[in-house]
């Protein structure tokens, strides 16, 4: 395993570019989520993370609007208290029908799972668990649960009809509601991951089983066989750097999602 | 979709828009003069009959392409970026734009002359774009024609100036393989929207915009106006050729939960406005009645067809009777000005 890792560390090395970021993909622009993960898997871009921030919040190159990744800095940055007090203040606009409000991709939309789950991983693991605000996210997070146990990127239903859920968004659900229990989740990704083993897939399932305390042995043997000649998973710096994370988790060595 | 209250706010703005044009037309001197001065532009539509996938689809599109000359002077020697249509891997046949659509085009163009052709997509609602190409078929169309796949939502964005600005956005970012390809194809799938009314190669743009900016859905889009944005991103980009996949098509809740129908069409020019409008007749709808289209007609956009020249098939001789949603039953039905953009 150590082989592996290394042959991933030196692909996120060749990556990373003179600014100190990473893109995510090779001859591509720095970016902040394939930086803020190169970062958990245990490598310094913190120069230019710090870079992107204004006010309290990450931004895009050339761009001022606070961005979703903030979450991901609050995480591979726990030092920066800024970013939790970013967190706790933003939200997505409320639906009609939804009482609870969770976080958006971008300002001023709606709120969807994923930004919820990572604003809501955030925030746990900076030690906010039982702010209002974490409680008012897990709300918004179970009150879309599919009827298939997992989680839709949006709601669980549009128009009277059941929405199917998927890996990737039920395993980040899942890991945000790691305290709190998703059985029915775990469920679903353990009948889900067999058919729908990519790597992005496989790497957040490895993570979110790991959280639990649940075996994922298999899986982690099947995400390793994924990984490229030239140390990376589907060549892409994100993709290598979480792969690199669950199979650390898997190995019983830490996981940077469990809270 | 996303959400109930998202849908209905979106029709509620549809409605809106379409009766400020409707009304617009109507009543307002301005407007009309306004209209006049943007004379529709003569375009031409080609129509094939393509039963099944299996029909030779790469001949179909080479000679479709000899009807646009300015298209294969851009193409030869150029970067040809096809946007497909891929959203789902669920039911991945009747939502995406077929394998064998995009395999035939990258081949038709590549015969053409082009330097390099690849196929790009952002799509709108999954991050894992690996699974959606291999749950569709695409990804092996791709390896086994060495064809390049570059994932918009991943890519470097840069910000561009929105000429038209319909969105109030200002600009927007769009993905540098985007801004740096020599020609842009739009290569949809013919289908009905349960926000748009339709959805063809102009809504299909959508994918291009990136999710790292704007998320997944990019929901900034329907907060601005997806008509406004649909026009905004075409203005901007300018995509120069559509190839609408209408072998099999889907009629009512489009653009993921509606129903198959065996068109049996393709569908190409280089006046996007143009193709979705003619894509719009072959479905038994009236173009004149989707907003997003009669938005166009101020960026050179044709919907009249009296100035489409309707080339290999005529609309009529394949034409279907898509079913709609009630939301959208209005456009069943001809439209109140839809003489005045005869006139015009």
């Amino acid at each position: 395993m150590d082989e592996r890792r290394n042959a991933g560390l030196k692909f996120l090395q060749a990556a990373q570019h003179a600014d100190g970021g990473w893109p995510y993909l090779l001859g591509g622009s720095s970016s902040p989520e394939p930086t803020c993960y190169a970062m958990m898997a245990g490598l310094d871009g913190a120069r230019w993370l710090k870079s992107r921030v204004q006010g309290d919040a990450i931004t895009l190159d050339g761009d001022s609007e606070p961005h979703w990744t903030t979450s991901l800095a609050a995480i591979a940055l726990r030092d920066e208290q800024r970013f939790v007090k970013w967190l706790l203040t933003c939200e997505g606009r409320k639906t009609m029908d939804a009482g609870s409000c969770g976080w958006p991709w971008a300002m001023d939309t709606f709120s969807w799972v994923e930004p919820t789950s990572y604003a809501l991983l955030a925030l746990k693991l900076n030690g906010e668990t039982n702010h209002p605000r974490v409680k008012a996210g897990e709300e918004m997070l179970r009150s879309r649960v599919c009827a298939d146990g997992g989680w839709n990127y949006g709601n669980a239903n549009v128009m009277g009809a059941d929405l199917p859920s998927f890996v990737p968004t039920t395993a980040l659900a899942a890991l945000a509601l790691q305290n709190t229990g998703a059985a029915g989740a775990l469920r679903f990704l353990d009948a889900k991951i067999k058919t729908h083993p990519s790597v992005l897939s496989l790497a957040l399932t490895i993570l979110c089983f790991n959280a639990f305390g649940m075996p994922a042995t298999e899986l982690a043997a099947l995400l390793a066989r994924r990984q490229r000649t030239d140390g990376s998973w589907q060549g892409q710096v994100h993709l290598t750097a979480l792969a690199l994370l669950a199979l650390e988790a898997s190995g019983g060595g830490r996981n940077v999602f469990r809270v | 979709m996303s959400s109930e209250c998202e849908s209905r706010l979106n029709r509620r703005r549809f409605l809106k828009l379409a009766t400020a044009v409707a009304g617009g037309i109507g009543i307002g001197a301005v407007t009309e003069h306004w209209l006049l001065r943007h004379r529709q532009p003569v375009a031409g539509v080609t129509i094939y009959r393509a039963p099944t996938y299996g029909a030779p689809l790469e001949r179909l599109i080479r000679e479709g392409l000899q009807n646009y000359p300015r298209v294969l002077e851009r193409a030869r020697g150029g970067r040809v970026l096809l946007k497909p249509n891929l959203i789902e891997y669920n039911d991945a046949r009747r939502v995406n734009t077929h394998p064998s659509v995009v395999q035939a085009a990258a081949a038709a163009f590549r015969a053409v002359g082009a330097r390099e052709v690849i196929v790009a997509e952002g799509p709108g609602h999954q991050r894992d774009t690996e699974l959606l190409l291999e749950e569709s078929g695409l990804g092996e169309v791709l390896r086994s024609e060495k064809t390049g796949f570059v994932d918009l939502n991943l890519d470097s964005i840069h910000p561009v100036t929105l000429p038209s600005n319909y969105t109030r956005l200002g600009r927007m970012f769009f993905p540098a393989a985007v801004l740096a390809a020599d020609l842009i194809v739009s290569l949809p799938k013919l289908k009905t929207h349960h926000w748009a009314g339709v959805t063809l190669s102009l809504k299909n743009m959508f994918g291009v915009v990136p999710g790292v900016k704007y998320g997944w859905p990019k929901n900034v889009l329907h907060w601005r106006g997806i008509h406004e944005s649909i026009v905004d991103i075409a203005v901007a980009l300018k995509p120069g050729f559509a190839i609408v996949d209408g072998i099999e098509g889907m009629e009512g809740d489009g653009p993921l939960r509606g129903e198959t129908v065996n068109a049996g069409v393709l569908i190409m020019g280089d006046n996007l406005t143009a193709v979705d409008a003619t894509a719009t007749r072959v479905m038994g709808l009236y173009p004149e009645s989707v907003v997003y289209l009669n938005l166009m007609l101020a960026h050179g956009g044709t919907i009249n067809a009296g100035r489409i020249h309707q080339l290999a098939e005529t609309v009529k001789s394949v034409r279907r009777d898509f079913r709609v949603l009630e939301s959208f039953a209005f456009l069943k039905q001809p439209s109140p000005w839809r003489d005045f953009v005869r006139g015009l």
